[in-house]
């Protein structure tokens, strides 16, 4: 192992690579403390800029976004009680009360160290969990992907939005757009139209842009909120915690740790809702919890380090099997493969040096994060204050370039349009946009292990079953689906 | 316009759709090699979109039919034309799908120009900042075309004026 991040720190010890590092994080911190856009989105605005540069030094740009993303969220739930991103939800419960009585400095420097803290554990984990995992998954045929693949789509539709029928339908619309373009295995073409844009298939990268870019602008315009709110005031001082309230804070650390990097590997549950598990738990074991809620440390630690444990934990299923976890990893799915880069457990064979280079890159990022984000509070609350009208069109024009950038063509730019119609009216009609992206990722996924795996067993789908892992997976995916719809009726009980 | 109704009307577009896939999924031209399996996924999928925008329809009508003093849709409609948040979306989307339907033709330079003033007007509410927006546009346009063109080395759409 040690060889291993050896290896990976030579890789990225040179000036471009943490310079994009830094430029990930600063740019990271900036989305993730702007109310309205997300880490996902945040990459999918930048993702055009990484076309022509190497894999490294543009994994390391993505990932400090990703990283800066997370813990960006805090600033402006502690000081404005709006979460920058879902993540932060939580951190608004006790951040903001505390900023109220005066203490702003104090939740700031915890929010920020605890967010390192998280963030280390659950790279930790990664590095030791990951290449053992990559190499049982080397092990795995059609038919385990095939089931893997159903149960993370089931999951992720399951748990985005309020609905467990419309998050499904969410996931099919995706995978019926994924099915425009030649089939898998055969090629034969289907849904294209006569039109040959659509032979090669959808681009998944247009489908982010429209779907997170070009729907949120509408959503801005929609509701016209243009302006940001006021700023509580603020004095940094430390860390604005003593050794003995970290030496008391210890097993909240390891509990919400544990908890943020568990739900980070399960793919769909994401940062926002590792936040509030964590949250719960430590108010729950806790010997006051009557004073959660009024300003105390212990919520924001649960908060900021179970949120921040989720980005190393969500980098497992992806890095090991190709499976995204979340809103965020799909994209960073997206940008390995326009790299060329496959992600999944041959990348530990074929590109272990990325694989290294990702691990070194995620230490500095973390540690990129703490020093930016404690020592650039006073600049980045200043640009949080340019007004959207400026900001957003701007946006859009950046994601113009960035689907032209994809082959050169026109065609790519007006897909993004489409995928906005698409997203603006899922949102519109709250049908969540979560599932439809991983329908359009995880779509060919499983139509491709499904007929190698129908060929391997003769045709017969019920020789499924009889394979360990690909059972679990599936059975595991009933009672999924088993367990809403048994919730959904207790609510309707509840509510007549 | 009311909940239930808007998500009536969106469940009933589904089923369509899901029709217009199903019979578009049957119609797979199979090659002499292909196996019927290229239609299986489209099958399954145009199926369950189908099965499952009926059982939100069902949801919705029974949701409307409780509902004992339900929101009349041409009401509904009326207020929602009003709405000056609406509107600014609609304006939006017309000006993306502009700026995305004359790329090929203006080019980048006057196309993103254009977008830019008109959208940061629009997202502005009618601010009088005109000067301003003009200058930030103008300034925006250049900066990410000399970026892109430059550093990036990516080819721009020119345009029928400036190709």
């Amino acid at each position: 192992m040690v060889e291993m991040l050896m290896t990976g720190f030579a890789l990225i010890a040179n000036i471009q690579t943490v310079l994009m590092i830094i430029l990930g994080v600063v740019l990271g911190i900036i989305f993730g403390a702007s109310p309205g856009i997300t880490t996902s989105m945040g990459i999918t605005f930048v993702l055009p800029i990484t076309f022509g540069m190497p894999p490294i030094p543009s994994m390391a740009l993505l990932l400090g976004l990703y990283i800066g993303g997370v813990s960006g969220g805090l600033i402006t739930a502690i000081l404005i009680n709006i979460p920058g991103t879902p993540a932060s939800i939580a951190t608004t419960f006790d951040g903001h009360p505390m900023a109220q009585r005066g203490e702003a400095g104090k939740a700031l420097g915890i929010g920020i160290f605890y967010s390192f803290l998280g963030g280390m554990f659950s790279w930790v984990v990664l590095i030791s969990v990951a290449p053992a995992l990559a190499r049982v998954a080397l092990k795995f045929g059609p038919v385990e992907y095939f089931a893997i693949g159903v149960f993370s789509l089931t999951l992720i539709s399951s748990l985005s939005g309020e609905s467990l029928i419309r998050g499904i339908i969410s996931a099919i619309l995706g995978i019926m757009l994924a099915t425009i373009g030649a089939a898998p295995i055969d090629g034969i073409p289907r849904f294209t139209f006569g039109i040959h844009a659509f032979d090669g298939g959808l681009d998944l990268l247009t489908a982010l842009i429209g779907i997170y870019a070009v729907t949120e602008v509408l959503h801005i315009a929609r509701s016209g909120e243009i302006h940001f709110p006021k700023i509580h005031t603020y004095k940094l001082k430390g860390f604005g915690i003593s050794f003995r309230e970290f030496l008391g804070q210890f097993k909240n650390f390891i509990r919400s740790s544990l908890i943020g990097t568990f739900i980070g590997i399960l793919p769909g549950l994401g940062a926002g809702l590792a936040s509030i598990v964590a949250y719960s738990m430590e108010k729950n074991s806790s010997k006051y919890p009557e004073k959660f809620g009024t300003g105390i440390i212990d919520g924001i630690i649960a908060s900021e380090t179970s949120n921040n444990a989720v980005s190393g934990g969500a980098l497992v299923p992806l890095l090991t099997m190709g499976i995204p976890g979340d809103a965020g990893t799909a994209v960073l799915l997206a940008a390995l493969m326009i790299q060329g880069i496959t992600p999944g457990p041959l990348m530990f064979r074929n590109h272990a040096n990325i694989i290294y280079a990702i691990f070194a890159i995620l230490v500095v990022a973390n540690v990129a994060m703490i020093i930016i984000e404690y020592f650039g509070l006073k600049l980045f609350l200043y640009l949080l204050k340019i007004p959207k009208y400026f900001l957003f069109p701007v946006v859009i024009v950046l994601c113009v370039v960035g689907a032209f950038g994809l082959n050169n063509r026109v065609f790519d730019v007006r897909m993004i349009l489409v995928f906005g119609i698409i997203g603006y009216l899922l949102d519109t009609f709250k049908y969540p946009s979560a599932p439809l992206i991983l329908g359009l990722i995880l779509g060919p996924l499983i139509e491709t292990n499904l007929r190698r795996g129908l060929m391997s067993t003769y045709g017969s789908f019920g020789a499924f079953f009889l394979r360990p892992v690909a059972s679990i997976f599936l059975i595991i995916t009933v009672l999924v689906i088993a367990y809403k719809i048994l919730q959904g009726f207790r609510k309707k009980q509840q509510l007549s | 316009m009311s909940k239930e109704y808007k998500g009536l009307i969106f469940a009933g577009v589904l089923s369509v759709v899901s029709i217009l896939y199903l019979i578009g999924a049957w119609n797979i031209r199979l090659g002499s090699l292909s196996s019927s399996e290229g239609r299986l996924i489209p099958q399954v999928a145009g199926l369950l979109l189908l099965v499952l925008s009926f059982i939100e329809i069902v949801s919705n009508l029974r949701l409307i039919l409780r509902n004992k003093e339900p929101a009349r849709i041409s009401e509904s409609l009326k207020s929602m034309k009003k709405d000056p948040g609406t509107r600014r979306a609609f304006i939006t989307l017309s000006l993306i799908a502009g700026y995305v339907i004359f790329l090929p033709y203006l080019g980048f330079i006057l196309a993103t120009f254009f977008y830019l003033f008109l959208q940061m007007l629009t997202l502005s509410g009618g601010t009088k900042k005109i000067p301003l927006f003009l200058i930030v546009s103008l300034l925006c346009t250049f900066f990410v075309h000399y970026v892109f063109v430059t550093w990036f080395e990516l080819m721009l759409p020119a345009g029928l004026l400036l190709g």
